[in-house]
């Protein structure tokens, strides 16, 4: 540190406050440089956002036109300069999410010429923009790109492969349901009603598909209680015996996932027939509260008058939940008598009984 | 034997500047740290957005229902107007439980005119202790709108009674008097979609006074007039932007803001909800969240997501701006000290070896060293035991670190969010990051300061916020 010596001791000042100096004039530079990023990010958000007013002004009404009918998709193009490509695909990723049929067709047939600048995108970009690029490909560039977007099934960022899942497991890309399916233990951190759903958008296609994965408990936890949901969701009868069959199996065996036995116990109430209440009532004694509430509501789903004792001495069950099950069920099944008779009582159960009948 | 104390006191008073030293260099590493971490977070966390549509989530079928919990007292004012923008929240399905704390003024009867309130029967799901409920009301034109009336026992009190009478999974607290944003529950409950092991997440908070509003809607972002409400968007843009987004990449969210946060309601009843004998419940409980989970070796996230809005009315003169921050101060002292067997043990890997340290020595016992330095400085310099020239530059490091930091978070601002749509106002904030650290950071570590000692002094009490309503678009503060 000569230099720091020598003007120190130009100066009478020891290192130590030349060091200090030194950091006050750094961080002022920081200071600075923080102001000047601050305001270079204003001016450049400003002119992004004016270029793309700019450029929405120049595609909007001819973008009108072609969806209105009244000119080709192609009258568009010459409008697109040759630097903005990926500006188009925003422009028209836009409307891709809110339109459908005929005129979503359309703007796939615009942006069909500007999708391969995608490509870089998937390849070299963030994860970030990797799951942009499969968004744009799902929305408009199926079938054509549909294999790179199930190769981003594979993708190491859990949330490209997500988008690609849910891009991919709709009607009309059938063939990759299987895949999807293949890569669905990679999801299970996500909510459980979120992957029914995902799968239930799936539509009647993917019912017999689910069916397996729920047949086969061997499975990774949870996917088949998320398939036993989507089918539910549905509406697959198909689903009944095997759930049937796993809650006969379950029956016997306490370590059978909590979640899936809870699942088939909702296919039964459903879409299952009074003849299943056997099945289900092997459940409303379970230990574990969660499965009795499941239960309680099968058996009012699907019962007639003879489940009403077990409803009703489920009203006094330790677990508010299983209470309030059987409390619907009551109502359910049409006996208000036993909820009118709490209702006006004191009893603990009172204004629960006053709630479902307000319900 | 009197040459020996005065050398020792000097010893000492050399030692604590030197002390003062090493909690400054700590304090602003561990800010420039969690700033750099939320510049690359929120790009990333930007670019992701562009990814998933909020519009498109709201069409999934599998969003979860939720409770919205907004404890009232005394918010005769605000509490229609809040309630407005909570029914105007596109989110498929949620239920709103207005929990009327003992409100002494006219609260409860202006939701029931405006909202047609009845009486009605609704069951308790859980049973945390509480005081009395005195009545349920339903709104006959909206369905999902509760209003629960109960005697008066704090905020904390309220929020455990509202969870009581919760029916969903998730659940929302927030204050009476914030406004959500349309799609805030659409993406903060992302962090829930995300990772089924979330047990909370925290929105950011941003300051309502300035801007314009209209049906509890804010339709033109603005900076307040008040310098004082200026300089405490800069404090919330540093803290939420900076701060919070930080931790949460080092996933150590250690706080979630009362205002505006959403928890798994199964989680929160087996930790015994919300503590009422402590003015920081909201911290309290995330804290105790953590350390209940990590007990029983349940997998657990604790998430903070920047882009759900709450906007809230902010103090505007000193007297009870200062009692706001004498309150939080109490509140993290004290959840902090409630959970120290937290502070530097492994067994709480992050939150106990990083943001429990941090918030304990550097937060809680740093206005003490501060305000103290400020002294021993002054002392060191009249003693002749420091040079001026020394001290001089020593602050004016300190004040250009205070600098780097704010214009860094407006930086962070237009980075992401750029909710200060004219170029005024970010004028302003740039010139309010240098003018607010002269004068109202030392009145800052005062009010923390008197936290400290009214905490020590067994003080309970909240200081009530003056509420002046918010401007609506007709009218401008």
């Amino acid at each position: 540190m000569p230099l720091l010596q020598d003007a120190a001791a130009l100066h009478g000042l020891d290192r130590g406050f030349l060091v200090l100096a030194a950091a006050v004039g750094v961080l002022l530079l920081t200071s600075l440089a923080f102001a000047v990023l601050a305001l270079a990010l204003r001016v450049r958000n400003d002119r992004t956002t004016r270029r793309q007013e700019r450029l929405r002004s120049r595609w909007e009404p001819a973008m009108l036109e072609i969806l209105g009918g009244a000119a080709p998709p192609d009258a568009i193009f010459e409008r697109v300069e040759d630097d903005d490509g990926i500006d188009f695909l925003e422009f028209l990723l836009d409307y891709a999410r809110r339109l459908k049929g005929e005129e979503q067709q359309r703007v796939r047939v615009m942006a069909e010429p500007y999708l391969p600048l995608v490509i870089p995108m998937l390849r070299e970009g963030t994860a970030e923009a990797r799951g942009h690029a499969v968004l744009i490909f799902a929305r408009m560039g199926m079938p054509t790109y549909a294999p790179a977007v199930a190769g981003a099934l594979r993708d190491e960022s859990p949330i490209v492969a997500m988008i690609a899942a849910r891009s991919l497991f709709r009607p009309g890309h059938e063939r990759h349901f299987s895949a999807v399916l293949e890569h669905l233990p990679r999801f299970t951190s996500w909510s459980r009603s979120f992957l029914a759903s995902m799968l239930a958008a799936g539509g009647p296609a993917a019912a017999s598909l689910l069916r397996d994965i729920l047949a086969n408990p061997l499975e990774q936890p949870l996917v088949p209680a998320v398939a036993s949901d989507a089918l539910r969701e549905l509406n697959g009868l198909d689903a009944v015996p095997t759930a049937l069959d796993l809650l006969a199996a379950a029956g016997a065996d306490a370590t059978v996932d909590r979640e899936l036995v809870v699942g088939c116990l909702r296919i039964l109430e459903q879409l299952g027939h009074q003849e299943h209440l056997s099945t289900v009532r092997l459940f409303v004694d379970s230990p574990d509260a969660v499965i009795r509430a499941a239960a309680v509501s099968a058996l009012a789903g699907l019962g007639g008058v003879s489940e009403i004792p077990i409803l009703q001495a489920k009203l006094d069950d330790s677990t508010f939940w299983v209470s309030l099950e059987a409390a619907r069920g009551l109502m359910t099944l049409g006996e208000t008598s036993t909820l009118e008779r709490i209702a006006a009582s004191r009893g603990p159960w009172s204004l629960l009984a006053q709630q479902v009948l307000a319900e | 034997m009197s040459a020996t104390l005065v050398g020792a006191a000097l010893t000492l008073l050399d030692g604590f500047n030197v002390l003062v030293i090493v909690y400054f260099v700590l304090l602003n590493g561990t800010y420039l740290w969690m700033t750099l971490l939320a510049f690359k977070a929120l790009r990333r966390y930007a670019l992701r957005m562009t990814s998933v549509d909020p519009a498109e989530l709201m069409s999934t079928a599998g969003l979860p229902p939720v409770t919205l919990i907004a404890p009232a007292y005394n918010e005769e004012p605000t509490c229609v107007e809040s309630t407005r923008s909570l029914l105007t929240l596109r989110y498929p399905s949620y239920d709103i439980l207005v929990v009327n704390d003992g409100s002494t003024d006219g609260t409860l009867q202006r939701m029931v005119d405006a909202f047609d309130l009845a009486p009605a029967a609704r069951a308790p799901v859980a049973q945390i202790d509480t005081a009395a409920v005195r009545g349920i009301y339903r709104s006959t034109v909206h369905p999902n709108l509760w209003v629960i009336d109960k005697e008066n026992g704090g905020k904390a009190d309220a929020l455990n009674t509202g969870i009581n009478y919760c029916r969903h999974p998730l659940f929302c607290a927030m204050d009476a008097d914030s406004l959500l944003e349309p799609e805030a529950l659409t993406r903060i409950v992302r962090a829930f979609l995300e990772d089924s092991s979330t047990v909370a997440a925290g929105g950011v908070i941003r300051i309502v006074n300035g801007c314009k509003v209209r049906s509890g809607i804010v339709e033109e972002v603005r900076l307040p007039k008040n310098f004082l409400a200026r300089i405490q968007v800069l404090e919330y843009l540093r803290s939420f932007l900076a701060g919070r987004m930080g931790w949460d990449a080092l996933d150590a969210t250690l706080i979630i803001s009362g205002a505006f946060g959403m928890f798994s309601r199964r989680h929160v009843v087996e930790a015994g909800g919300y503590l009422h004998d402590t003015v920081g419940e909201d911290m309290e409980l995330v804290v105790r969240l953590h350390r209940h989970c990590r007990e029983r070796g349940e997998p657990y996230r604790v998430a903070f997501v920047p882009d759900p809005v709450a906007w809230t009315e902010c103090p505007e003169d000193l007297r009870v701006l200062g009692r706001q921050r004498d309150r939080w101060q109490r509140g993290l002292v004290e959840s902090l000290w409630r959970n120290r067997v937290m502070i530097l043990n492994p067994r709480y890997g992050r939150i106990g070896m990083m943001a429990a340290p941090y918030y304990f020595f550097l937060e809680v016992v740093g206005p003490v060293i501060e305000a103290l330095g400020y002294v021993t400085f002054i002392t060191a310099l009249l003693l002749g035991r420091a040079s001026t020239a020394y001290v001089l530059a020593f602050l004016a490091v300190a004040f250009a670190l205070g600098i780097s930091l704010s214009f860094a978070a407006v930086g962070l601002e237009e980075l992401s969010f750029r909710r200060y749509p004219r170029m005024r106002d970010l004028a302003t904030l740039l010139l309010v990051a240098v003018v607010e650290n002269v004068g109202y950071r030392q009145l800052s570590i005062w009010w923390r300061l008197r936290g400290m000692i009214s905490k020590f002094r067994g003080a309970s009490a909240w200081g009530a916020m003056e509420r002046k309503g918010f401007s609506t678009s007709d009218e401008e503060t």
